[in-house]
């Protein structure tokens, strides 16, 4: 398939995360939300490496991988330690600022 | 710059198709669900279909990292968290500055729409009409990417390792039991 | 050329800013020595100045010394010069001798007082700003002088200001005087515009020879000559209390009595009389306006006598006679008789200033008192003040051989004999003296009136007071001033009496007042007999009522007459009637301005309302900080949206060009380089909104069927980004 077919797929991709980020409100499915976005990355940065032949795409796309992971880790962390106090996981519920 | 002309054959294009489907539905159905363990569930499924679409693209040893780490590893932990909050949303999208919110998703997807009115317009540059692979041997795969990883990006490698060391120690941190430290409170 | 006479106002001004920094720190001693010898210096430089120096200098007008230039602003240059001349050397030396007599005589009634060096700090400033007056070469440096006396005015006479009468009595001073100097500053204003130039002998100078900017018109038909007489003549007004703005030298006898002497008798108060004869060559230009001035004089001095009648406080009744004696002079300087008005100006400094002293010594005896009813019978107890009060009470009666004798003859007779106001009012010389020999009777009539309630008779005071002499610095400068109210009528001897002896001050001003006035033989003696059985018959009428105390006469007359009684003690009410028509309205006026605009447009609405502001800001931008992390990125895509949209938006072509020809319209448009064949395009010429030309090249043509005028809108599309320009241009066809 043309190149241009993987990125519109990632374009959308990356759209249906960035709605997921905004409007959710569980925690939890924002972070997933999240990994959305870094997977629609991920899909654009490997169509075009394809497309220029050029492996460096790759190595990249392995440390996006692992990026992804250790921030998912951290934000898993932080949700876990703030549910113990709060007992939510809803971001409304989380906002001491007075608005 | 290889980008040798390659007609797509129709067993190509189905796949894509399937796959492509099967991303984007996994996607919308992880924002959609009101249950966070039917979220997981439907991310698992589009990093599966992810993971298909990256061996389109010849990028073999990615693939199966997508699905060893990305689908288990961290996946996983999703599942473990999700299991500990696991309440159920009675409203699913906050109603806290609903507005200003969904305004904001209006913005992003005109910005994306013109990028892809802008790809769309522009599909038949070579870059984007590319469709062969490349005729370099062993291109994606696990020793070729493996020894870009260990010369010339051996420092970003050491770095992320150090990085995910970091995550560890700071996943640890954050979540120690309260009454068992003393000397180092975490606000 | 004389470079010293910048000394002798100086010296007294360094010692106020010495003894105003540092006074508190010295003993008394100290103080007043200091003070004492930076007056006393003054006098020294100003005699060596006066006698020897400017006999060498009297044709080229005098010593002059010219410090610097103080400003230039356009056309108007002003030097910061002074000048001696006769008369300014004069009025130096009466300052400067009067004023060391009172140093003196300070350090003896102010000896108990808390604010010692603040006392003589002021008075050397006032001396000093005094002198500064009369020795300026330029009106504004007078000016200078002018203010400065005014201030010192309003600082010695609320010296006191714990009480809130004499602040109160010190703001009056003030204001009053204000009213007037505004007069001064309009009448610089006119004379500057007239002759563009503030140096005295350069205005002297144009206005003797007649010149034509001073004479021309100006409102109502009167030369511009006059209206400035006129309105310096109201600051002279308000600084010599004259009608109507006198009000304020009565309530000044707040201050101390030193001050009354020095400052509202001898010196401040005469600065009117001396800044017209000073200009005198300019009011010699506007007869009418000699006219008002000696009018004024003369109802002054009549109206302050009579109310001088009923006055109960010795200080009162010496104030009012000041106001009086000062009409008086006005009369003198009113009638073209400059030399007349400065000779009263020179033998009153010495008597009058000689009663005030004695009435501190009188009050000092009596623990503070100046309550004439509960006086009497002092001339036993008091020999020294009783001789010099008795000195001075018959000069200003204008008893032969004394001082006010002379000096008060010679405004009378040049009243008479003046031929300054030409043949349309010719009549007012006459009157204002008919006015003065009234006003004489008054005089000695209160004045005899005093002495007897005060010297004679029984002692109705409180036992219990002191009632000794006072001491000898305070009693010498009363000799002092006795004698020369005595003598100084001697400089000035009318020639039917001294023959080529007489004259001689007349003579000695002329060069800067002009000749003196020639009476004849005759009409001097009769007015020297008129005058002398005026002042005896005054005398007389007030033994008659008051000798040796409140006789019977005079409780009949009081009984007889309640009404005009209670209006002569209360002084025709004028105090009063000022209250309600100039005080409350402008209290009003001021409450109203100070609840409207300090209270709400400044309080609230310039300084709340930017509280207001500030604070519905922060509601408002506050929302945009909720915490909330969502909203953050919402606002980030709005952000990035717009940011998008306009950087792919098609450029503005940098021309467009209509060119009509007939009926056809020819639209080019120039595209900046980057743009150029990317872009896509549509006309509509019509207006009909559907575009009549369209596609990837910039420019079109249309021919229309009628003239007319039409809008036409061209569109600009960037096909990669999907994004538009439009424009819109008027097409007119003929």
């Amino acid at each position: 398939m043309p190149t241009y077919a993987y990125i519109l797929v990632s374009l959308a991709l990356f759209f249906i995360g960035t709605s997921g980020v905004l409007l959710r409100r569980n925690v939890l499915i924002v972070l997933m939300s999240v990994e959305l976005q870094l997977a629609a990355g991920t899909l654009a940065l490997l169509a075009f490496s394809r497309a220029l032949g050029d492996q460096k795409g790759h190595v990249f796309a392995v440390f996006v991988i692992a990026l992804a992971a250790a921030e998912a880790a951290v934000g898993l962390a932080i949700v876990v330690s703030v549910f113990r106090t709060r007992r939510t996981a809803n971001l409304d519920e989380v906002n001491v600022l007075k608005g | 710059m290889n980008l040798a002309a390659h007609t797509t054959t129709l067993a190509e294009t189905i796949a894509f198709a399937i796959l492509s489907a099967g991303v984007l539905a996994g996607g919308l159905m992880t924002i959609t669900r009101r249950n966070p363990v039917s979220a997981v569930m439907s991310l698992v499924l589009t990093f599966a279909a992810l993971a298909g679409l990256f061996a389109t693209l010849s990028a073999h040893f990615l693939a199966v990292l997508q699905i060893l780490v990305y689908a288990g590893a961290i996946m996983v932990l999703f599942v473990f968290v999700v299991m500990m909050v696991n309440r159920e949303e009675t409203t699913p999208i906050a109603r806290l500055g609903l507005v200003v919110r969904a305004a904001g998703v209006l913005a992003a997807g005109t910005v994306f729409y013109r990028v892809a009115w802008l790809v769309a317009r522009e599909r038949a540059m070579p870059l984007l009409a590319a469709t062969a692979p490349p005729p370099v041997v062993g291109f994606g795969t696990v020793s070729s990417v493996g020894a870009l990883l260990f010369s010339d990006f051996l420092f970003p490698f050491e770095a992320i390792s150090l990085l995910l060391l970091v995550a560890v120690v700071g996943g640890v941190m954050l979540t120690r039991h309260l009454r068992e430290n003393r000397s180092s409170r975490i606000p | 050329m004389f470079s010293h006479l910048r000394i002798i106002p100086l010296l007294p001004l360094l010692g106020a800013a010495y003894l105003i920094l540092f006074g508190r720190h010295h003993s008394r001693r100290v103080v007043h020595h200091i003070a004492c010898m930076a007056v006393g210096a003054a006098l020294v430089v100003s005699a060596d100045a006066f006698f020897l120096g400017l006999p060498r200098f009297v044709g080229a007008g005098g010593l002059t010394d010219v410090v610097g230039t103080w400003f230039a602003s356009g056309d108007l240059r002003v030097e910061m010069a002074l000048r001696m001349d006769a008369l300014s050397g004069l009025m130096c030396l009466v300052v400067t001798f009067v004023g060391t007599l009172i140093h003196v005589y300070s350090t003896g009634y102010m000896a108990h007082d808390q604010d010692y060096a603040r006392f003589f700090a002021y008075l050397n400033l006032f001396c000093g700003a005094m002198l500064l007056l009369v020795l300026g070469d330029s009106l504004p440096v007078m000016f200078v002088g002018w203010e400065g006396v005014g201030l010192c005015s309003y600082l010695l006479i609320g010296f006191w200001y714990g009480e809130t009468a004499n602040a109160s009595a010190g703001k009056k001073a003030f204001i009053t005087n204000r009213v007037g100097d505004l007069g001064f500053l309009i009448g610089m204003f006119l004379l500057f515009r007239a002759v563009g130039t503030l140096d005295i002998p350069a205005l002297l100078d144009t206005a003797r020879a007649g010149s034509a900017t001073l004479t021309a018109t100006l409102w109502w038909g009167q030369p511009v000559a006059f209206w400035a007489a006129l309105f310096l003549f109201l600051g002279a007004a308000g600084k010599s209390a004259q009608i109507p703005l006198y009000v304020w030298l009565p309530d000044a006898m707040a201050g101390p009595t030193p001050v009354s002497a020095l400052i509202h008798a001898a010196t401040m108060v005469t600065a009117g009389v001396y800044m017209v004869a000073r200009l005198g060559a300019i009011y010699l230009l506007a007869p009418a306006a000699l006219a008002i001035v000696a009018g004024v004089g003369a109802l002054t001095a009549l109206f302050a006598a009579v109310i001088a009648f009923g006055q109960n406080d010795i200080k009162k009744v010496l104030a009012y006679s000041t106001v009086s004696q000062l009409g008086f002079m006005f009369v003198g300087v009113g009638t073209g008789n400059f030399a007349g008005g400065i000779f009263h100006l020179f033998t009153h400094a010495f008597f009058k200033a000689g009663l005030f002293l004695c009435a501190g010594s009188v009050m000092h005896a009596l623990a503070g008192s100046g309550d004439i009813t509960r006086m009497g019978g002092l001339a036993g107890k008091l020999p020294w003040t009783t001789w010099v009060f008795r000195v001075c009470w018959l000069a200003i009666c204008g008893v032969p051989v004394f001082s006010g004798f002379f000096s008060k003859d010679a405004i009378v007779a040049g009243a008479f004999a003046t031929e300054v106001f030409g043949p349309r009012l010719a009549w007012v010389g006459p009157t204002v003296g008919a006015g003065l020999l009234a006003a004489a009777l008054g005089t000695a009539f209160y004045m005899s009136r005093l002495y007897y309630l005060v010297f004679t008779g029984e002692c109705r005071a409180d036992p219990r007071a002191p009632l000794h002499e006072s001491p000898i610095e305070m009693v010498g400068p009363l000799v002092g001033l006795g004698l020369g109210a005595l003598l100084a009528g001697f400089v000035d001897l009318p020639s039917a009496v001294g023959g080529s002896h007489g004259g001689l001050l007349g003579r000695w001003l002329a060069p800067a007042v002009g000749p003196a006035l020639e009476v004849s033989g005759g009409l001097e003696w009769s007015v020297m007999a008129t005058s002398t059985a005026i002042a005896l018959a005054g005398i007389g009428l007030a033994w008659l009522f008051f000798g040796g105390g409140t006789r019977e006469p005079a409780r009949r007359f009081v009984v007889a007459l309640p009404r005009l009684v209670a209006v002569v003690r209360g002084k025709f009410f004028v105090d009063e009637i000022y209250h309600e028509l100039v005080v409350r309205p402008l209290r009003g006026l001021s409450r109203a301005l100070f609840v409207a605009v300090d209270r709400l447009l400044i309080d609230r609405v310039l300084v709340g309302g930017w509280a207001v502001l500030v604070d519905t800001t922060g509601r408002f931008l506050r929302f945009l900080q909720v915490g909330d992390v969502q909203r953050y990125l919402a606002v980030f895509a709005i952000g990035l949206a717009a940011l998008v949209y306009v950087m792919a938006r098609p450029a503005a072509p940098s021309e467009v060009k209509i060119r009509i020809d007939g009926r056809s319209a020819v639209v080019e448009l120039a595209d900046r380089e980057a743009a150029a064949g990317k872009l896509d395009y549509g006309f509509d010429f019509d207006g009909d909104g559907r575009e009549d030309r369209f596609g990837p090249i910039p420019s079109a043509t249309w021919s229309y069927a009628r003239p007319g005028r039409y809008q036409l809108h061209i569109r600009i599309t960037d096909p990669q980004w999907s994004t538009t320009r439009t424009l819109d241009r008027t097409i007119d066809i003929r």
